[in-house]
């Protein structure tokens, strides 16, 4: 009885949290005057109809030839390798400036403080202040780090990598915290039982646990730093997303189409490496 | 099975020693000696402090009160330096064992001399060992009947092969004792008798104090010549298995003795 009456109850109260979350949405489309019947109206319906028909003939020439300008496939492979360089490059930047903010907010590698309380005095104000750090910087959307980037430095790709790396080492070593206090300290324990200091049994007994997760994490971000190559494309570096505003300008559906699939490759080969590392990691 | 002269110096001695957390009394007024080489199982319900008592052994946890000393050497307020080289000397395989999964397991083993080498030590032993220490840890492996495993992932073994790589872990610490904390509570009886066996043959082999805390008391009984029964955080009998009597059993666990030897 009890069982059937708190089940009727819990059940009870998750109907009403989706009935909230429906009637929420609904009022969202009616106050941002959403209609999505826009999409199939007048001319709007031939555009849309061009463009998901490029979709089968993604272009392998420019839609209108430039006299003297760069193949049009070459340039893809060009605005594809600035690309993943400005991407790389921002997380060869982000990967240890997050991994040593994450291990200065983390408390897995300390040494026993109930032992050693004048460490624990010095070890405190760096934890916090790391993750305030943190906090800020990750705060702030990479988007609006590049326009102060770009405003102080000028439209230049080192100012896009610097905006970009900055929220992702906050947001890397948020999780990368988080992994080394989440993960189980069975092994790390058994290691200080057996005379092994705290660092080296932070790196033996927690860290090559941790480590598919940390690299699952790390690869996940590089997708994530591809993607936001492009956005910042947008804004005038060149990116993919700076060939696809040019084609969008131009109507040229079936080039914006060239330069998806190569984003969709891209993230499909940064998955199966990520995978492929994992496995040799033995998770 | 040889017992150890009365001459042989202790590994573990402890006087009058007691432990709090907070309110609770995990032990009290325990006085105790274990000499070196001596196979001790410690027997009793669970809350009864036989975890405690270990951990008091591998000076991962200090006595509220009381002295004990370690191989000689008091462990309470030693420096961080001294503690290590004490826990280097005492192997100690927990029940959850302790290893990480996803290392092979010749990484797990040669984490062993952790506390010997120190950081840089291990770190030269995981990435690149030397070959006298692989032949070392193969010769461990076939002492402990899994030699075809050296280089197998440490996860995809079953639960009974892998207390077997923690054994050698601690054998390859070539350690001056050897606490285990109910490592046999997770597999079957056929399996728990081996692996105590494994056990108690390797520590006579070596001359290496044993101190073993278990919840299976017809195992206890059958396995070590000495057994320290605990019951609410005091030692209820200290004897060796033919001196038990049914009283002794009785006041451990409160229940009928036939009952526990039964189920056992």
């Amino acid at each position: 009885m009890m069982l059937a009456s708190t089940y009727r109850h819990y059940l009870g109260s998750r109907r009403a949290t989706l009935l909230a979350i429906t009637l929420a949405a609904l009022a969202s489309f009616w106050v941002l005057g959403l209609n999505p019947l826009r999409l199939f109206s007048g001319n709007n319906l031939t555009l849309t109809g061009d463009f998901l028909l490029s979709a089968f003939r993604p272009a392998l020439d420019y839609q209108k030839p430039v006299e003297g300008a760069e193949p049009f496939l070459l340039t893809v492979i060009n605005t594809t390798l600035r690309t993943l360089r400005f991407a790389l490059l921002a997380m060869s930047v982000a990967i240890p400036c997050g991994a040593l903010l994450a291990l200065l907010a983390s408390t897995a590698w300390w040494p026993d403080i109930r032992r050693h309380r004048m460490l624990g005095w010095v070890l405190r104000p760096f934890c916090l202040a790391s993750r305030v750090v943190m906090a800020f910087a990750r705060s702030i959307h990479e988007l609006i780090w590049g326009l102060l980037f770009i405003t102080a430095m000028g439209l230049s790709t080192d100012a896009a990598i610097i905006a970009v790396a900055i929220p992702y080492s906050g947001i890397l070593a948020k999780i990368y915290s988080e992994m080394f206090e989440e993960h189980s300290r069975e092994a790390q324990r058994a290691l200080r039982a057996i005379g092994a200091g705290s660092i080296a049994a932070f790196l033996t007994g927690l860290l090559p646990r941790a480590l598919p997760d940390l690299i699952t994490y790390t690869f996940y971000r590089l997708e994530c730093a591809v993607r936001t190559a492009a956005v910042f494309g947008f804004v005038g570096i060149e990116t993919i997303g700076y060939r696809i505003k040019l084609a969008s300008d131009e109507f040229h559906y079936r080039e914006i189409w060239t330069y998806l699939y190569v984003l969709f490759a891209l993230i499909i080969i940064i998955e199966w490496w990520s995978r492929a590392l994992r496995k040799r990691m033995g998770a | 099975m040889s017992e150890p002269t009365h001459s042989a110096p202790s590994t573990f001695h402890l006087r009058q020693v007691e432990c709090r957390y907070g309110q609770l009394k995990a032990l009290t007024s325990v006085s105790l000696s274990i000499k070196g080489g001596e196979k001790v199982a410690i027997v009793g319900p669970s809350g009864s402090g036989k975890t405690t008592l270990l951990r008091l052994c591998n000076a991962t946890l200090q006595a509220s009160s009381g002295t004990i000393e370690i191989l000689g050497k008091r462990s309470e307020n030693l420096p961080a330096r001294q503690l290590r080289r004490i826990r280097s000397q005492i192997a100690t395989i927990p029940q959850d064992l302790g290893l990480v999964p996803n290392l092979r397991v010749w990484q797990n083993i040669v984490s062993g001399r952790i506390g010997k080498l120190g950081l840089i030590g291990n770190l030269r032993n995981l990435l690149v060992p030397s070959k006298p220490t692989m032949t070392k840890i193969h010769s461990l492996l076939e002492r402990v009947g899994i030699e075809d495993k050296l280089f197998a992932r440490t996860a995809e073994l079953s639960g009974g092969q892998q207390q077997r790589v923690a054994v050698a872990r601690a054998l390859f610490q070539e350690p001056e004792a050897i606490l285990a904390d109910e490592p046999v509570s997770s597999v079957d009886p056929a399996r728990a008798k081996s692996l105590v066996d494994l056990l108690n043959d390797i520590s006579g082999e070596h001359g290496i104090t044993l101190l073993m805390s278990l919840h299976n008391l017809e195992l206890a009984r059958n396995s070590f010549p000495r057994l320290i029964g605990l019951r609410g955080g005091k030692v209820r009998f200290d004897q060796s298995p033919g001196q038990l009597d049914p009283v002794s059993l009785e006041q451990l666990y409160h229940l009928e003795a036939d009952e526990i030897l039964e189920d056992g």
